[in-house]
């Protein structure tokens, strides 16, 4: 897949993700690689950006078979954002659906 | 490649994009974190590292998200134009000799700051140091009651007059120190103008001219 096309994308996955439920960096990779491939070192900064904007915070959680895990939450700017966010991306995948089916069709 | 020199790599990828020491810390512990949850999964480490991806790509986001200088002023983090040094004009692109474009653009210049730009401010900045020297002697005057007496010949009282000498003369020392400053700023916009002549043109910085050669090849 295009790289900078996925790249615009990651960002909003990554944010309706943590919406859905607070989750940990491995867990998330793992579930977004789970459906695309990805570079999964590349989603840890995306984490680190969307938390310097504001839109999710983390928080420490230890464990008793591993590591601490750093799990992360979505913030009420950050639910906003995702909203309006996946309310565009609706719009915009339902315009280059129908550009598609037009060009085919003729 | 092991985790060991995954981490490594990516610790010294980071100090040389120049991520901050603390923020780098706390990536390669995210990144620590990472390696222990796939070797629990089963994974070894090599998997983890290929599944992780280049290195260079992955520092490069990181350091991305550092803001950079914009030229003209301010930054993402409102720094103002004042600590903006005077060399950091931008040289325009592959000015390697004389250019056209260069040459009209600065006459245009001229036109705008000789015509009232530079009389305003000279006079602005004339008239300010008019008024300290003038705060500066009249205080001078009433501080010595001799003086005051017989250039003035009222009646106010010596203390008084005294105290009023005083008090316009820390007004003049304070208004010198500001004065200072106004000077400074007054010699870093002219240097700043003269030197925009020569990159726009030549593209050579006149103050500077190793750094300028070195920014040009």
């Amino acid at each position: 897949m295009n790289s900078q096309l996925k790249r615009g994308t990651l960002e909003m996955c990554v944010l309706a993700i943590v919406r859905r439920g607070d989750c940990y960096g491995y867990e998330l990779v793992n579930r977004i690689s789970a459906c695309m491939q990805i570079t999964e070192g590349t989603i840890y900064p995306l984490l680190k950006r969307l938390k310097e904007q504001d839109y999710i915070n983390s928080y420490i959680v230890e464990s008793q078979e591993g590591p601490p895990r750093k799990y992360y939450t979505i913030t009420p700017s950050g639910n906003s954002a995702q909203q309006e966010q996946e309310r565009e991306w609706r719009i915009f995948v339902e315009g280059i659906r129908s550009i598609l089916e037009e060009v085919s069709q003729a | 490649m092991n985790r060991e020199s995954y981490v490594k790599a990516l610790s010294e990828e980071l100090d040389r994009l120049g991520v901050a020491a603390a923020e780098k810390e706390e990536i390669l512990g995210d990144f620590g974190g990472h390696f222990e949850e796939g070797a629990q999964e089963g994974l070894t480490e090599e998997q983890i590292c290929t599944k992780l991806g280049d290195i260079g790509e992955i520092a490069q986001q990181y350091a991305g998200e550092q803001s950079g200088k914009t030229f003209m002023g301010t930054d993402e983090n409102g720094v103002s134009m004042s600590t903006m040094r005077w060399e950091s004009i931008p040289p325009v692109e592959n000015a390697q000799g004389f250019s056209v474009g260069g040459l009209i653009g600065i006459i245009c210049a001229d036109v705008f700051v000789f015509s009232w730009a530079i009389p305003i401010f000279v006079s602005l900045v004339a008239s300010y140091y008019a008024i300290v020297i003038s705060f500066l002697f009249y205080g001078v005057l009433m501080a010595l009651p001799l003086t005051m007496l017989s250039v003035f010949e009222t009646n106010m009282n010596p203390i008084s007059a005294f105290s009023l000498g005083v008090m316009f003369l820390s007004l003049g020392g304070l208004g010198g120190i500001l004065g200072l400053k106004v000077g400074r700023g007054f010699v870093w916009v002219m240097k700043w103008f003269i030197n925009l002549h020569s990159l726009w043109t030549v593209g050579r910085n006149v103050f500077k001219k190793n750094k300028a050669k070195e920014a040009v090849s």
